[in-house]
């Protein structure tokens, strides 16, 4: 037995010299092992449009563009860690992410970072902090000419619309409505994104809520929209089950739109589409 | 004291009347009654052509049967809690004790899910009243003693019936994702957008639960006095209480599918009543319905008018204003007060 004592012991040396060695601790901003966790379905895109699908390892269920993210979850190179909001923390500290972008506050940023992992809320709330947004994540990543040029050829789209819709009086803009839930008549009020869009787009907000709220059935027929847009496929149902409706300018000129909720709703540069669908239904044919 | 009786029952009725008034021109879009009141007799003469304007929609769609449906909710839970209180012997009971809403709420909470976005208003009521029927059915086999219905173990059956579909609620919501603001809001009860079709869905259970309620209610006078004395003295203590068992989770089946689970009503309104008339059946089940029929319309406009154009859930509300007004009841009559 004796014998075999130095070359087990030379054997073992070995092998922990080796394990020290290939350490993927690489910081931030060195984007060629640069491991990411999006725990929000709008950074998960941005991500991907600066480049970053081979850095990505972890998103939630919810994130569900581009197509090729579904491809990269089939093949097990990104794992799904569940919703934000019951997050599997075991889970992603296996990963040994990096970077992990919340898109709200909560004590597990805390928690990460005690950890060692780099952790930010990135969720915006308007156009003006999508397009920091956007930058920020760049300079997270080191992708900084990439992010400057995604934010700032979302912003030319965005004015672009925004210039024709100001060319329109103020009393020929179609009064809107954006409802979110048909059941609980749930709006979006000021302060959104939906509403920010809508005014971009030469619109005019009728629900004078504060952010998302729940209103009465009174308030919507009083309100009188002359277009509804609903975020989910409502159309169908206001136009056959909603009696109380059918005197709403908006359904008595066959005005009531479903639209993709993800383009008006996320704070990506996939806005520009929503925003110029928006612009497609208040002026068509302009 | 028959005289007494009497004007408390005018007084009843004529602030039923006045409440139900005032909130038709009461919400989000005030009215004058005068534009209201034109509305409505157009309405009933056939002058009105369709279709409506904002106003006339809002008053004959929209508010008038969220009014009469707000007062048949509260009367239904006040009539049903009035029953559960002396079918249980037990000043805490109310129509959710029994497990039978917590079977409306696992009905609907399946149906919400099966269903999303079911196209037709009726699946999630529907749904409810057989679940709230299985409920019963449960809570009646589990409390059955050899035949007879013991109080206690009545009480026990439904505290256990109501805890295990909680606990089905529960992980339901956990599974719904989705659909889980929807269950969340429905469980916590409401009486918007309901309209003219599930009101009428519901009378008829009212109507026939109330008539049985009120045909035993002397029966069930005497059987508070003590069941072997009821017995000596003629009463069919057990078939009085299966009934009565049955009429009350009826009535609460119906008003729980359709409206979800607004609190308070059931259990503070027949204290209030008692107070105020007496323990008397015959006459507290009417004075229930009454007093019942009145706090829910005053919360829901409340709770629809004061921060519009959106709304408070209307739980909160009776929350709110029940515990004050039974705290003032109780100081002024606490020696009056008898169960």
């Amino acid at each position: 037995m004796k014998k075999y004592l130095l070359p087990i012991a030379v054997l073992m040396m070995a092998v922990l010299l080796l394990a020290g060695c290939g350490d993927n601790n690489s910081g931030v901003g060195d984007d060629v092992d640069l491991r990411i966790v999006s725990l929000m379905p709008s950074n998960t895109e941005i991500l991907f449009d600066l480049g970053l699908e081979e850095a990505v390892v972890g998103v939630t269920d919810y994130c569900n563009y581009p197509p090729e993210l579904e491809k990269a979850v089939e093949e097990g190179r990104i794992q799904r860690l569940g919703d934000s909001f019951n997050l599997n923390e075991e889970l992603l500290v296996s990963l040994e992410p990096d970077l992990v972008l919340f898109g709200f506050g909560s004590d597990a940023v805390e928690r990460l970072t005690g950890l060692g992992i780099k952790s930010e809320v990135i969720y915006p709330a308007s156009l003006e902090e999508t397009y920091a947004s956007i930058r920020r994540i760049g300079e997270l990543t080191g992708r900084q000419s990439e992010a400057e040029k995604l934010a700032a050829d979302m912003e030319a789209a965005v004015d672009a619309v925004k210039a024709k819709a100001e060319a329109v009086p103020d009393n020929e803009k179609p009064r809107v409505l954006m409802l979110l839930d048909l059941d609980n008549l749930y709006v979006a009020g000021a302060g959104t994104l939906e509403n920010e869009l809508i005014a971009a787009a030469g619109g005019i907000n009728v629900a004078e809520a504060e952010s998302y709220a729940q209103i009465n059935e009174e308030a919507l027929i009083a309100y009188n929209p002359d277009i509804i847009l609903c975020s989910f496929p409502y159309r169908d149902r206001i136009l056959s089950e909603k009696e109380a409706w059918k005197g709403i300018a908006a359904v008595q000129n066959d005005a009531v739109f479903d639209i993709d909720g993800d383009l008006i709703n996320r704070p990506t540069p996939r806005l520009v589409q929503g925003l110029e669908q928006l612009y497609g239904i208040f002026y068509p044919g302009q | 004291m028959r005289g007494r009786r009497f004007l408390l029952f005018a007084l009843l009725i004529f602030i039923a009347a006045g409440v139900m008034l005032a909130a038709v021109g009461i919400g989000a879009v005030m009215m004058p009654l005068r534009e209201v009141a034109g509305i409505i007799w157009s309405a009933l003469r056939g002058a009105l052509s369709r279709p409506f304007t904002p106003a006339e929609t809002i008053i004959l769609q929209v508010r008038l049967p969220r009014i009469l449906l707000g007062f048949l909710i509260g009367a239904s839970l006040s009539v049903a809690g009035t029953a559960f209180q002396g079918l249980l012997q037990n000043p805490l009971a109310d129509p959710y004790t029994i497990g039978v809403s917590s079977g409306a709420a696992v009905g609907a909470t399946a149906a919400m899910l099966l269903f999303p976005g079911a196209a037709s208003t009726f699946t999630v009521p529907l749904a409810g009243f057989c679940g709230a029927l299985l409920a019963l059915f449960a809570v009646y086999r589990l409390g059955s003693v050899g035949g007879r219905l013991p109080v206690v173990t009545v009480l026990l059956a439904g505290v256990v019936v109501s805890s295990f579909l909680s606990a089905v609620i529960s992980l339901g919501m956990l599974v719904a994702n989705e659909q889980m603001r929807n269950i969340f809001v429905w469980l916590a009860g409401g009486l918007g957008q309901k309209g003219w079709p599930l009101l009428l869905l519901i009378i008829p259970y009212f109507i026939i639960g109330l008539a049985v309620l009120i045909y035993l209610s002397r029966d069930l006078n005497l059987i508070l006095l003590g069941e072997e004395d009821a017995l000596s003295l003629g009463v069919e203590v057990e078939r009085t209480k299966r009934w009565i068992l049955v009429a009350a989770s009826l009535i609460t089946a119906g008003a729980v599918s359709v409206s979800g689970m607004i609190g308070f009503v059931g259990l503070i309104v027949p204290h209030a009543m008692r107070i105020i008339i007496g323990p008397d059946h015959r006459y507290l089940y009417p004075a229930a319905l009454l007093g019942g029929g009145i706090f829910l319309v005053a919360a829901d406009t409340f709770a629809r008018t004061v921060i519009a154009p959106a709304e408070i859930p209307v739980g909160i509300i009776t929350a709110f204003l029940g515990a004050p007004f039974f705290i003032y009841l109780l100081r002024r009559h606490r020696e009056k007060y008898r169960f």
